[in-house]
């Protein structure tokens, strides 16, 4: 019997990066690509404390990087790969609406030069 | 542990100039063309510009009132040729990716590359995300081909 975590928000890509960018959390996300991992066990191979793992665990679930399960009465927390997704499209649109922009500018500079000739 | 090395982030676009002016306008003139209104920290009232032109110099993001927001450090700085920078907006450092631009002459326009990296501090995860959304990527490259061939 499992029950995912429900009513997961729509994680932003602010949430996702703020997520990645504390060192503990990116050990946590390494620890989980063995699989999922009760909370307890994750604990154990850090030495940041039960209490300060949670909390972490709680800001990469709302990132939507990480979920939760429970399987009786044991907490087990896995990887949500697709969370990345949503920083690597706003990456991607963020480069893409700079370079159209960049190219734009090239096309006024060489008219201005020309004109100024 | 190692993190497993993830492909770097990579687009492309063909500017109608020389690569001595294509460059110019990318870090002389960035202020006139980056998107402040949607990728800045301090939104489309702010302004941004290197403060050198050269390694070492900095991507400064400044608006009146406010502390000036420090998005990058450039690593490479090959007028025509080459630039490289770190990239860090909004932060203050301690999650630092690398743009490296380059501009390659194209019959007499310019092929200019800008590949980000640095997705290695998350590993296989960014690698599988990578590889999902690599499918969706031809569909920006041909809006962005619809808009060169309008223009």
């Amino acid at each position: 019997m499992s029950n995912h975590s429900a009513a997961r928000r729509t994680a932003t890509p602010d949430d996702v990066f703020d997520a990645l960018g504390e060192p503990v959390r990116r050990q946590i996300i390494a620890r989980l690509r063995t699989g999922p991992t009760p909370v307890g066990k994750l604990a154990e191979q850090l030495t940041v404390g039960r209490p300060a793992v949670s909390k972490h665990l709680r800001v990469l679930e709302g990132a939507g990087l990480v979920h939760h399960e429970s399987r009786g009465t044991r907490n087990l927390y896995a990887l949500a790969p697709e969370g990345l997704v949503v920083a690597q499209q706003w990456l991607v649109g963020m480069w893409d609406t700079a370079l159209t922009g960049f190219a734009d500018a090239v096309v006024d500079e060489v008219k201005r030069r020309g004109e100024n000739r | 542990m190692t993190d497993t090395a993830v492909p770097s982030l990579r687009r492309e676009i063909l500017v109608d100039a020389d690569p001595a002016l294509a460059f110019a306008v990318f870090t002389e003139q960035i202020g006139r063309w980056w998107p402040l209104g949607e990728h800045s920290v301090y939104g489309a009232e702010s302004s941004v510009g290197f403060d050198r032109l050269e390694v070492g110099g900095r991507i400064v993001e400044s608006k009146a009132g406010a502390e000036d927001a420090v998005w990058g450090t450039v690593t490479t700085w090959e007028p025509g040729r080459s630039l490289a920078f770190t990239w860090h907006p909004g932060d203050t450092g301690e999650r630092v990716s690398q743009v490296a631009v380059s501009f390659a002459d194209e019959d007499g326009k310019t092929l200019v590359t800008l590949e980000h990296s640095g997705w290695e501090v998350f590993g296989e995860l960014a690698a599988q995300a990578r590889d999902d959304y690599g499918h969706g990527w031809p569909l920006v490259l041909g809006a962005y081909a619809e808009r060169v061939a309008a223009a």
